[in-house]
């Protein structure tokens, strides 16, 4: 009888993170991508519109080829595109409105049916929404070129926070005066960043909004204030820090009236990652002699241990969907992305090449961004979760890293007509 | 009254039994002979340096110049090594001669390993420094600690001898 409520606790556990998705899902397995063509019927379109219509063609083929699942083919038979993407465009006064019909091939069965209307500034994210619609209806996930990247770049320690869309637009800077910034996490929102700076000499927690760009300072304990997690609903962040004597994991609400300690030990504890259904957390602990990635509950009673390979694992960050953990391992010196589920079982090396560190997971659970210097200098790259389709996509900035990665809010559905 | 004359009593049998055993000097010549080791200082000055511990006596305090030297660490560790608790050894014994010295100990790690987990490190390798030193018997208000994580090496190279400087607590006087 005593063996029960642990057993009921392990089932629900299972049952919250195997999500009730009847959708086609992309699994491990079928990972081959998705082979579709684009069959484009616009004709006449007046030459005013045609560079648009051009503009929006390619952001709509970008934005189906970065999920690294989908392969866009020609029509011939020997390419067996698997479905068909039938585009027709017309004109407006000083827009165009695309209708979008999916079709499955060669059955011919419509998969759906939409139009849309953008103007010459709308053109990119009017591309991404459809593509997106495309992406859903093949996969049941929504794709990542509307999303966008937050990280910090500068040589040490003369730092600066930036705000970047995942294909190259839309740099901001959130920083004013250069110096030691780090731990960029968005919140679920995506409407908030957390961050560390040492504004004031020493680690301190703010909070920047996007939408306003105002900045507070949340936490400014004595010692550590350090790397922030979101809860998933939005109203907690865990945190690290050492006005206790010790790195410690603590969970705060956003409004600041509560705050509960969640590990208890004399050693360090870090960087927290929340589980999806936000009953536990993953973290960083040396209790074992050597950093190790531990998961526990949020009363810091029931902890177990799930990397067990090396001296060396940190950095853990808990996948969207739930599946996997990614996390920093040392292997033979260097330092590489690896993934492993919450039973510590089934373990990925997804990188071989120079040192690869800071893992977090794309809005889709699909992807990893993590700083990497692959090519010679520190930059972040994204790859697919089995660790194929290795991309550099932020360049140009002085050993760029610790990226956050969240969808781009404010897109919203007047871009669509119908359904 | 009674007291008293037991009390002389009593003296007056040690004072002659002590002489038929061993032979002891008159009080007044240890005295001289001790007194001749040492330097001739005024006895004020003696009963200052008394109460200061086991320290060498050096220069005078204010022509010192307060000098605390870095101690290093093992990749991944902050316990103290032999080389840094001597080091420690000599910071403490130089602060508690300066107690209105306050100072800043700044825990810093080497390039390797990750951004966050080397801000913790080097919030550990600060604070092994600090409970050090508070045993030696310093004052924790006169300490503070903060940690760089991997943001401020000394050494900017990618090599051994680089990451072994790096991986260090620098002890800064406020």
């Amino acid at each position: 009888m005593r063996i029960f409520p642990w057993l009921l606790v392990i089932l629900l556990a299972t049952a919250a993170w195997a999500q009730p998705d009847v959708r086609l899902r992309v699994t491990r397995e079928e990972y081959a991508a998705i082979r579709i063509a684009i069959a484009d019927s616009t004709r006449g379109l007046q030459p005013s519109l045609e560079n648009m219509h051009g503009n929006f063609l390619n952001h709509f083929n970008w934005a189906l080829e970065v999920t690294g699942y989908l392969e866009i083919v020609t029509m011939n038979d020997e390419d067996k595109p698997q479905a068909i993407i039938i585009l027709h465009a017309s004109a407006g006064a000083a827009s165009i409105a695309y209708e979008i019909r999916l079709v499955d091939h060669p059955s011919k069965a419509t998969i759906f049916k939409r139009r849309y209307v953008c103007a010459t500034e709308t053109v990119r994210s009017t591309a991404y929404v459809a593509a997106d619609d495309v992406i859903f209806a093949l996969t049941g996930r929504y794709g990542i070129a509307s999303s966008q990247i937050a990280f910090v770049a500068g040589k040490k320690p003369n730092s600066h926070l930036y705000v970047i869309n995942l294909d190259g637009s839309g740099l901001r800077r959130l920083t004013s005066l250069p110096g030691i910034v780090m731990s960029p996490a968005w919140s679920p929102s995506g409407t908030k960043l957390a961050y560390v700076s040492y504004e004031k000499g020493k680690p301190d927690l703010y909070v920047v909004d996007l939408r306003t760009l105002s900045t507070t300072r949340f936490l400014a304990f004595d010692g550590l204030n350090a790397t922030p997690a979101w809860s998933p609903d939005g109203k907690s962040l865990a945190v690290t820090l050492s006005k206790d004597g010790n790195p410690e994991i603590y969970v705060i609400s956003i409004d600041g009236k509560s705050m509960r300690r969640v590990t208890f030990y004399s050693g360090i504890d870090c960087s927290p990652t929340w589980a999806p259904n936000g009953l536990e957390i993953a973290f960083t602990s040396d209790r074992t002699g050597s950093p190790q990635i531990f998961i526990t509950d949020l009363d810091g009673i029931s902890v177990r241990r799930i990397t067990h390979q090396g001296s060396y694992n940190t950095s853990p960050a808990w996948s969207p969907e739930g599946d996997l953990i990614a996390y920093v391992s040392r292997i033979d010196g260097r330092f590489q992305i690896c993934t492993v589920d919450p039973f510590g079982i089934n373990v990925n090396v997804l990188t071989e090449i120079g040192n690869n560190e800071d893992p977090a997971w794309s809005p889709d659970g699909m992807h990893i961004a993590f700083s990497s210097t692959i090519g010679g200098k520190t930059g972040i790259y994204i790859m697919k979760k089995d660790g194929s389709f290795k991309r550099l996509i932020v360049e140009g900035f002085e050993s760029a890293r610790n990226p956050s990665w969240t969808r781009t809010t404010g897109l919203t559905a007047s871009q669509r007509e119908g359904s | 009254m009674r007291l008293l004359t037991v009390c002389l009593v009593m003296l007056a049998l040690t004072v002659t039994l002590g002489c038929h055993g061993k032979k002891i000097r008159p009080l007044e010549e240890r005295e001289q002979v001790e007194v001749e080791k040492q330097p001739k200082v005024p006895k004020a000055e003696r009963e200052a340096e008394e109460k200061v511990p086991p320290i060498k006596p050096l220069e005078p305090v204010e022509q010192e110049q307060i000098i605390l030297q870095s101690i290093h660490f093992d990749f991944d560790k902050y316990n103290l090594t032999d080389q840094a608790i001597a080091t420690l050894t000599r910071n403490a014994e130089i602060l508690l001669r300066h107690p209105d010295v306050r100072i800043v100990i700044e825990g810093h790690c080497d390039e390797r390993g990750t951004d966050e987990y080397n801000l913790a490190l080097g919030e550990k390798r600060a604070m092994a420094a600090r409970d050090f030193l508070v045993r030696f018997g310093i004052e924790k208000s006169r300490i503070s600690i903060v940690s760089y994580g991997e943001e401020r090496p000394i050494d900017p190279s990618h090599n051994e001898e680089a990451w072994a400087r790096n991986r260090r607590a620098e002890f800064v006087i406020r």
